[in-house]
């Protein structure tokens, strides 16, 4: 068996990931590891797209979160068709590109708002004042819940995503999304019998598939959007501005051709994903590149590694704005690909096309560029200090 | 020369980027939130951003299918 002491966890996975994913990709493409209980780790592109997109195979009817993390249902993510099927055509109609459009303008107000808050001051701290909210406040307008609480459950999921599990941190955020989950199933129950103009209220009408959503269904989902809208976007545009931060050029070229804004969004989305990957569980034999696997062995499927395959992907340790294709898996790829996804890019491109606006020159204050414990679950940084010169709020 | 575009419904996902490149072309069901080309036949105007959306999308999801002119189909028979 090809052992590889794998840790996704460990503290300076951060900095050693690329390296590590390289060796891996040239030396091991499906090594096995013993950490976290044992699971082998697949690291090239073309087998990483092989079993995502192969739900016969390899299963998401467990944690997907390697080790597994409890964290309460979260439909569709952790179950395979015909469920996935049903719950994904729920959510469908609410993140198609004409459905983002119609909740842009709150981005943008929230973008603005969350800016004028620190723009005058020359300083500000990007993941508490600008990463975190503006996508919180996006996903509560979105659910129709109310947007001024977003920390209530912001604030539990970034504690989760950068502690260790098992640490009391970590343990402390697990029960803080407990008690946030009363919070939903409130949410929920409300609106039942009681409908109002919003997505809560028509995921509990739905019928897709000729199934009556019931009230378990909607908890699930909206609990599913709320973890899968808020860190993750966070935590990539806190990636975009340490990288900018540390890149001049790129930044001045950003400045001075906008129009490039979306499509190095998307570079910075293949280098730095939010998440390293995802597992899958294997339902029969079967191999990935020369490797047998057995029933009950879990699958780890590096997007993280995959986005840096050089068999794919030209210059891929580089930056490059206009790359074109970029088929990063940044978001998954298969039937579990995420479903968020052209909302994420419009939160991110909103955000930094007006941060750029508006803050023109920022450095980092590197003494408060602060790293995660661990990247295991969501890579990140728990804070970006900047400074700049101060500029008027917009009102 | 034409050509045509097929989108194949059992691995589209509906990550939209088609429409980026293509938006004439491609739009998001929205029931299912799979992609759907408005024109199978593709005038020869957008044909690069119809083969610069294919080349796009995550899933392989979009096929390009080449037809020779029926002039010289026509003349190659004969």
């Amino acid at each position: 068996m090809p052992e590889f002491d794998f840790d996704h966890h460990a503290p300076d996975f951060k900095d050693r990931a690329p390296e590590i994913y390289a060796w891996l990709r040239r030396e091991c493409p499906v090594a096995h590891t013993t950490n976290h209980g044992g699971f082998w780790v697949v690291s090239r592109y073309t087998d990483v797209f092989a079993a995502a997109r192969d739900q016969a195979t390899f299963s998401s009817a467990f944690s997907v979160v390697v080790p597994p993390t409890d964290v309460g249902a979260l439909p569709p993510l952790e179950v395979d068709s015909p469920e996935l099927d049903r719950y994904r055509r729920m959510l469908a109609r609410f993140f198609t590109p004409n459905a983002i459009r119609r909740i842009e303008p709150r981005i943008e107000v929230a973008t603005r708002d969350a800016i004028d808050a620190f723009v005058e001051r020359g300083r500000a701290e990007l993941v508490s004042e600008f990463a975190n909210p503006v996508p919180a406040i996006a996903t509560m307008e979105l659910l129709g819940m109310d947007p001024a609480e977003w920390h209530v459950f912001a604030g539990p999921l970034h504690d989760a995503s950068y502690s260790p599990p098992g640490s009391d941190a970590f343990n402390r955020a697990v029960d803080d999304i407990s008690a946030f989950g009363q919070r939903i199933e409130a949410e929920v129950d409300d609106r039942i019998g009681k409908p109002r103009d919003d997505m809560i209220s028509a995921l509990l009408a739905d019928e897709s598939h000729g199934i009556q959503a019931t009230r378990d269904d909607v908890i699930g989902l909206v609990r599913m959007v709320i973890f899968g809208g808020m860190d993750t976007v966070s935590a990539t545009m806190s990636n975009v501005f340490v990288r900018l931060g540390r890149d001049m050029v790129l930044r001045e070229r950003l400045r001075s051709e906008p129009t490039l804004i979306p499509s190095t969004i998307e570079e910075l989305l293949r280098l730095d994903p939010p998440i390293q990957g995802f597992g899958r569980k294997v339902l029969r034999p079967c191999s990935l590149g020369d490797q047998p696997l057995t029933p009950g062995d879990v699958v780890f499927l590096l997007w993280a590694s995959a986005n840096r395959d050089e068999a794919v992907f030209d210059r891929p340790e580089e930056v490059v704005p206009d790359r074109n294709p970029n088929r990063h898996m940044a978001f998954g790829v298969g039937p579990h690909r995420c479903q968020g996804s052209t909302l994420a890019r419009e939160e991110m491109r909103i955000m930094l096309t007006r941060f750029l606006e508006r803050v023109p020159m920022f450095r980092l204050v590197e003494e408060e560029v602060v790293p995660p414990a661990t990247i295991g679950i969501a890579n990140g940084w728990m804070s970006v200090g900047v400074e700049f010169d101060p500029g008027p709020r917009s009102r | 020369m034409s050509v045509r575009c097929v989108v194949d419904h059992s691995v589209c996902q509906g990550h939209g980027r088609c429409i980026l490149y293509a938006p004439e072309i491609f739009n998001i069901r929205e029931d299912d939130g799979r992609a759907v080309a408005h024109l199978d036949v593709i005038p020869s105007s957008l044909e690069s951003n119809v083969r610069t959306a294919a080349a796009a999308c995550p899933e392989r999801a979009i096929t390009i299918l080449d037809e020779e002119d029926p002039d010289r189909l026509r003349g190659r028979d004969a």
